[in-house]
């Protein structure tokens, strides 16, 4: 086991703060569909991490897709304390950003795709977000 | 960002406190997109209109921002409701909350009218008009068709943009950002709505940008060829996040940029689920919204004689809300009744992808719909196959 971290300036900070959390990582997302607003699980087969929870996770998307209403679907599992502690994410989103607003949890967007191929999955981590800047640091 | 002397007013709660948490949304938003400043928008659609999609949670927000005196500054639609709007659930409680959505956003302003998936029959965009729209498949359409100017909103930043009048100005409201890169190429005709729904999930599957698509649409008449690009572009936005594409000849040439890039071929074969053997005698169509002068023209002799071999003994019609009062449409309900003992169930300002369809009875509904194909299963409980129509 050796700790690791991953530093990165110049992306965008949608809120900071800082989080521990098991990363998620999933290449393709909707939250209306792909994910269960009740249950807080994956349910789409076709997208990675099928049947994972998004709770308290560290998600990291390189791609959202799909339906508007994900907006709403974030805000509602915000309310009900089964959504992510945060969200990074390499395509700018405007569903997902509108709904990080509106749960106030913390996010990034503009993760370059080289970082979302490097950090593994599934491994516990902490996560620090400062104005345009982000590190990620994790045992391997 | 750089804010007007009004915008300046709203933000710091001149015009009350709604209208100051809606602009410091879009601020908000708009800056993590790079906007430097706001830009006016004539129409606003919201979605995000099903109880079942958006829950207790959402219901409280909406009847909150109505009870707080919440107005639209311009004109504005709403998405189609759940099959409770239309009191087809035993649940009373379920009928109730959904009602209470609607009364929400009739009260903040929305046309009652609307309540449909396709805005843009019921007001059509101009070149380069300045949107604020949610739902994917209305997004993608304005864009592409009309050279109109929306990001994908969210549903509830859609709302929070009708509250001020003004979203962010960046993403698709700037030319620069309009660029077509990757070519697509059909190698087969595209003659029925499911090759054209099939086309588009996987063109949203495969590209990373927006697609410039060169494809041969073969179809008997003009309803039915926009009836098939209509589900091209709904299922490319449901497989991607793009909120455009360039489909040749049809968008508007100063509304994008041409960039050269790769060319990528599609062959038939690589579409999946063409062959898929149908096991419902239900059939969906409306997903988008189809009005009823379309469902004349798609429902011919033919096409019922197709379906009747299929053994279909069922269709679920979802249209827009402003179709509700045709009269035209029962002869046809009764001649395809009588004719052919197909029974057609017309729903005005609803949609099944977003109702309980499982809680229905439904375990199973056939459609041409790329859209349907790809939501059903996870959102409505229902299993879904293709059929051509």
């Amino acid at each position: 086991m050796r700790n690791s971290c991953i530093k990165l300036v110049n992306v965008v900070t949608l809120k900071e703060g800082d989080a521990v959390g098991q990363i998620l990582k999933v290449p393709t997302l909707s939250f209306l569909g792909d994910v269960d607003k009740y249950s807080g699980r994956i349910v789409s087969q076709d997208v990675n991490n099928y049947n994972k929870s998004i709770k308290d996770v560290i998600l990291i998307v390189r791609k959202f897709r799909g339906s508007t209403v994900g907006t709403y679907v974030l805000y509602s599992m915000c309310r009900r304390g089964l959504a992510p502690k945060a969200i990074l994410m390499c395509k700018p989103d405007p569903v997902i950003i509108g709904g990080i607003v509106l749960c106030n949890i913390l996010g990034v967007s503009n993760v370059p795709e080289k970082f979302y191929e490097e950090i593994p999955d599934g491994v516990k981590a902490l996560l620090r977000i400062r104005k345009n800047a982000m590190e990620l640091c994790f045992s391997v | 960002m750089y804010l007007t002397r009004i915008e300046e007013k709203m933000f710091s709660g001149e015009y009350g406190e709604v209208v100051e948490k809606a602009i410091r949304v879009i601020v908000k938003v708009g800056e993590a997109l790079g906007a430097e400043r706001l830009v006016k928008i004539s129409h606003a659609h919201i979605s995000g209109v099903s109880y079942f999609n958006i829950g207790d949670e959402g219901l409280e927000l909406l009847e909150g921002f109505s009870n707080r005196g919440a107005m639209v500054s311009i004109y504005t639609t709403a998405n189609p409701y759940s099959f409770a709007g239309l009191g087809l659930y035993k649940d009373d409680e379920l009928i109730r909350k959904q009602a209470k959505i609607i009364e929400s956003l009739i009260r903040i302003g929305v046309d009652p009218n609307s309540f449909t998936c396709t805005p843009y029959k019921l007001r059509k965009p101009f070149v380069e008009e300045h949107l604020a729209w949610a739902e994917s498949s209305a997004v993608i359409y304005a864009n592409t068709i009309f050279g109109a100017r929306t990001n994908r909103e969210g549903g509830l930043i859609a709302l929070m943009a009708a509250l001020i009048g003004r979203t962010y100005y960046a993403g698709m409201h700037k030319l620069e950002n309009r660029r077509a890169s990757e070519i697509i190429v059909t190698l087969f005709d595209v003659d029925s709505i499911l090759v054209a729904s099939l086309l588009g999930l996987y063109i949203g599957r495969i590209v990373h940008d927006i697609p410039y698509i060169r494809a041969r649409y073969r179809a008997e008449n003009e309803t039915m060829h926009d009836i098939m690009i209509r589900n091209t572009l709904a299922s490319i936005a449901t497989t991607s996040d793009l909120p455009m594409a360039v489909l040749e000849g049809v968008t508007p040439q100063s509304t994008y940029v041409m960039e050269k890039d790769e060319t990528i071929s599609v062959d038939m074969k690589e579409l999946e689920n063409i062959d898929i053997k149908c096991g419902s005698d239900v059939l969906l169509l409306g997903c988008p919204h189809i009005t009823l002068d379309e469902l004349e023209i798609l429902l011919k002799d033919k096409q019922l004689n197709l379906l009747k071999k299929y053994g279909i003994s069922k269709i679920i019609v979802t249209v827009p809300k402003y179709n509700e009062k045709s009269s035209e449409i029962f002869k046809l309900v009764q001649k395809v009744r009588e004719r052919y003992s197909i029974e057609i169930q017309i729903l005005p300002g609803a949609c099944a992808v977003v109702s309980n369809l499982k809680a229905l009875g439904f375990t199973a509904i056939a459609t041409p719909h790329g859209k349907a194909l790809h939501y059903l299963q996870n959102l409505a409980g229902a299993k879904p196959c293709a059929i051509h129509v």
